[in-house]
């Protein structure tokens, strides 16, 4: 499902400008990463795309709705959106019923809900905790259990917060592998993250939000071409990208494997 | 002189039927910057916990074992003794303000008011404090009107201010941006080199490679590796862990195979170590075309 | 992040520089003079002109009065309106409304209730915009609040802010869940349980995440605390502090007379 947004500006109530001009297209599929400083206008961007904010001129089409025409439970029948924070939105006694919330207000039958339940268990590999209290669970525990109740919800779009704080390398391995699953059905996946390494492997473009503004929209090979503009952006680039650059590799490389071939 | 001495520690939480520490030993040098790596629910937390006291005290748990910081046994003073001794800092910086303090130096005062320093003593600790991890100049905001990075700023100062001799951080960084990341990392850089012994349960590698004097690496509430950051870092033990290795040290692995790192040369962890490795690898086999 | 609540206005007027207790007590007793002291309006009328004048005196009188008109005005006027015209005691009629009529009576008791409020409001203002919080809990504190208690009372004032804000971070979690939170009264009531459980549980987290940060920071050490600010007292202060509390005796005694021999 296509996403634009037409030049949107955006204000809070406390006065300071947000978003100040931003226009882009997401095409179908496509695996991308938001990123910029904190205050930089990720969130609220991305907050735009599930019509929980709605700019204060311009306009967010999602597919062939205009985000201000629909509710933000009306929006989640298209974007799923998973939060930071998983001790902010956990509320049932079980993971089950946690990850049938959303695909149930979405006014699914029993038997479909039981079905995309029981298929998001398994991708965020909770299928033995099902019965158990997500408060029960530890941090990274809570944290899958909310990845899974967006899966559930099979979503088109789905938009996730810092997926990978608190994850470990294993469990980030995991991550990876559900979005290159995601990724092959088709669905489009926007990422906001700080974790440079991990977008780096995982992620097709890259926008870089500065000061409300899209300062940079690239692969995520050119990306990192840029090291200007990453230096004032206040980002640091992946290990991979400093390493085949201080190599003297005529172009960066994205993961390991690449570099070695480049540099053999 | 050993300012942190863990003996036999096993700890469990009450309502837990499995330990959260399991026998641990060491002893921590004054003056040393020493990292705690492990996968998630690996112990990491815990083990600050009990560093500063706060476990016994105020969880009830099931503790073997012995644990002196500073000479002071855990289980014989409570954690406001310890208070002046040990610093702890904790993910959330915004848990960690008072919330009764309604600008940044009164915040920092909020510890020294308790510990009973002197009116007259205050401002300068204060001040000391705040220009330490740079917050000198908004010591006039409200603490809640902070960056998150500022806060965890803010959060260190309050700790920095009661001088302890040991300062445990608990992830610190997690929930910050990279700049907000960066400044943390620095003060602690500072702190080490003015004398303060540090222990920091930490994610980011790559900032313990370069600057750690030493790695415990937990799994399971186990200690599975302990020694140098070369040495813990390129052990194929913290991958069965849950931590992957640092790219530097995958890519010249995986470089032996192809012929681009000597299998004599040890694993890097560092930017520098890697380049310096794969040139030598470059100009022994250019050198060796040419002959 | 929104700022503190708090209706402090710093300054260094000579109302600033007066010991926090010193203005408590002209508070509480100015409020139990104006409820309770004899002769309906009179006790009220001359505690709120006091404190009028001394905020007068202190160039706060301005605010003060901005503040009460903000807060009491939506009040006063559906006050009139209800007593005015359905008081049962309605007995002068002023003003005929085809089936309503305005009475004397009503109106009459709603303006007491107006005159007490303004100057139980003013005088409360009195402390309130003169007092930095923690003054007056360190106050409390040095005649022998425990300082347990004076956390309790103290932190909330800071604390709410942050509560507001999770609170809609919690609702925005739940809305791109798909929960419809706007809607009929059915709707609202089922849309309150994913908003409140999560809300109880993430503070459950802060609170115990704070009480640890506070143990190491020596809330609890066994030494005497000291304080960075010291609260000047005098000697006529505290002799004032004494005639205000007899004084308000006193009335309250003879107001208790006063309404035994039928005023009100």
């Amino acid at each position: 499902m296509l996403i634009r947004a037409d030049d949107i500006h955006f204000t809070y109530s406390e006065g300071e400008k947000v978003l100040n001009g931003v226009s882009v297209t997401i095409q179908p599929g496509e695996k991308v990463a938001l990123v910029g400083q904190n205050g930089s206008g990720k969130t609220t961007l991305a907050r735009h795309l599930n019509g929980l904010l709605r700019p204060a001129t311009g306009q967010v089409w999602i597919g062939d709705w205009l985000t201000q025409d629909h509710s933000p439970a009306q929006m989640a029948r298209r974007v799923a959106y998973v939060f930071q924070n998983p001790d902010e939105q956990l509320f049932h006694q079980r993971v089950w019923d946690e990850v049938a919330f959303g695909p149930q207000n979405l006014g699914c039958s029993v038997r479909e809900v039981a079905f995309q339940v029981e298929r998001a268990l398994d991708l965020m590999d909770l299928r033995g905790a099902s019965d158990l209290n997500p408060r029960d669970l530890g941090y990274s525990g809570r944290k899958r259990v909310t990845l899974a109740s967006a899966l559930a919800m099979q979503t088109p779009i789905i938009v996730f917060d810092e997926p990978t704080a608190g994850l470990d390398s294993k469990e980030q391995e995991q991550l990876a592998g559900v979005f290159s699953l995601l990724h092959h059905q088709g669905k489009t996946i926007i990422v906001i993250s700080h974790d440079m390494d991990f977008l780096i492997e995982n992620m097709d473009r890259m926008l870089l939000m500065m000061n409300g503004k899209i300062a940079l929209d690239a692969s995520a090979r050119d990306f990192f071409e840029q090291s200007r503009i990453l230096e004032t952006s206040g980002l640091i680039a992946p290990q991979i990208v400093r390493l085949s650059q201080k190599m003297g590799c005529s172009q960066v490389s994205t993961n390991v494997d690449e570099f070695l071939d480049n540099f053999s | 002189m050993a300012v942190i001495n863990v003996q036999g520690l096993t700890y469990t939480y009450p309502g837990s039927t499995s330990p959260a520490l399991k026998d641990i030993n060491f002893q921590i040098e004054s003056g040393q910057l020493v990292a705690v790596i492990g996968g998630n629910e690996a112990g990491k937390s815990t083990l600050c916990l009990a560093l500063s006291g706060l476990i016994p005290a105020l969880f009830h748990g099931q503790m073997q074992g012995m644990v002196t910081v500073c000479g002071m046994d855990t289980q014989q003073y409570s954690p406001g003794q310890f208070a002046g001794q040990v610093g702890l800092v904790l993910q959330n910086p915004a848990n960690q303000l008072s919330g009764m303090r309604y600008t940044v130096y009164e915040e920092v005062a909020f510890g020294l008011e308790n510990l009973g320093i002197s009116r007259v003593e205050m401002p300068a600790r204060i001040e000391n404090a705040l220009e330490q991890v740079g917050l000198a100049e908004l010591c006039d905001r409200s603490p809640y009107a902070l960056s998150g990075g500022q806060q965890q700023r803010l959060a260190l100062a309050s700790v920095l201010a009661l001088t302890p001799s040991v300062l445990l951080l608990d992830e610190p960084t997690a929930m910050l941006d990279p700049q907000g990341s960066q400044d943390v990392f620095e003060i602690i850089q500072k702190l080490v080199q003015a004398g303060t012994t540090v222990v920091i349960a930490e994610h980011h590698l790559e900032w313990i490679a370069r600057y750690a004097d030493r790695i415990i690496a937990l799994a399971h509430g186990e200690v599975i590796l302990d020694g140098s950051p070369r040495e813990v870092l390129t052990s194929s033990r913290i991958q069965e862990a849950g931590i992957n290795w640092l790219r530097y040290t995958q890519a010249a692995h995986l470089g032996i195979a192809r012929g681009l790192w000597s299998p004599n040369t040890e694993l890097p962890i560092t930017l520098e170590q890697t380049l310096a490795g794969f040139r030598q690898m470059g100009t022994t086999s250019s050198t060796r075309q040419e002959t | 992040m929104p700022t503190t609540p708090t209706l402090y206005l710093p300054g260094t007027s000579y109302l600033h520089r007066l010991h926090p207790l010193s203005k408590l007590v002209f508070s509480l007793a100015s409020a139990v003079i104006i409820f309770g002291g004899p002769g309906g309006w009179v006790s009220a009328f001359f505690p709120g002109l006091f404190a009028m004048l001394l905020l007068w005196r202190a160039g706060l009188v301005g605010e003060v009065t901005r503040t009460i008109l903000r807060l009491l005005t939506p009040f006063a006027v559906v006050l009139f309106l209800i007593h005015g015209f359905v008081n049962p005691q309605n007995q002068t009629i002023l003003l005929r409304l085809g089936p309503v009529a305005l009475g004397q009576e009503g109106l009459n008791f709603a303006s007491l209730i107006v005159i007490r409020l303004t100057a139980a409001l003013t005088a409360s203002l009195l402390l309130m915009v003169s007092t930095h919080p923690s003054d007056l809990i360190q106050s409390l504190v040095e005649i022998g609040l425990p300082h347990r208690l004076a956390y309790l009372l103290g932190s909330p004032l800071l604390m709410l802010p942050q509560m507001v804000a999770r609170v809609q971070v919690i609702q925005s979690v739940q809305q791109a869940r798909g929960l419809e939170t706007q809607g009929n009264f059915f709707q609202r009531v089922r849309a309150l349980f994913p908003l409140v459980a999560p809300l109880v549980f993430s503070v459950l987290v802060d609170v115990e995440d704070r009480s640890l940060a506070l143990e190491v920071r020596g809330f609890n050490a066994p030494n005497q605390k000291t304080s960075l600010t010291e609260l000047v007292d005098t000697r006529e202060q505290r002799a004032a502090r004494w005639i205000m509390i007899v004084l308000a005796g006193f009335l309250l005694i003879a107001g208790i007379g006063w309404r035994m021999h039928g005023g009100h």
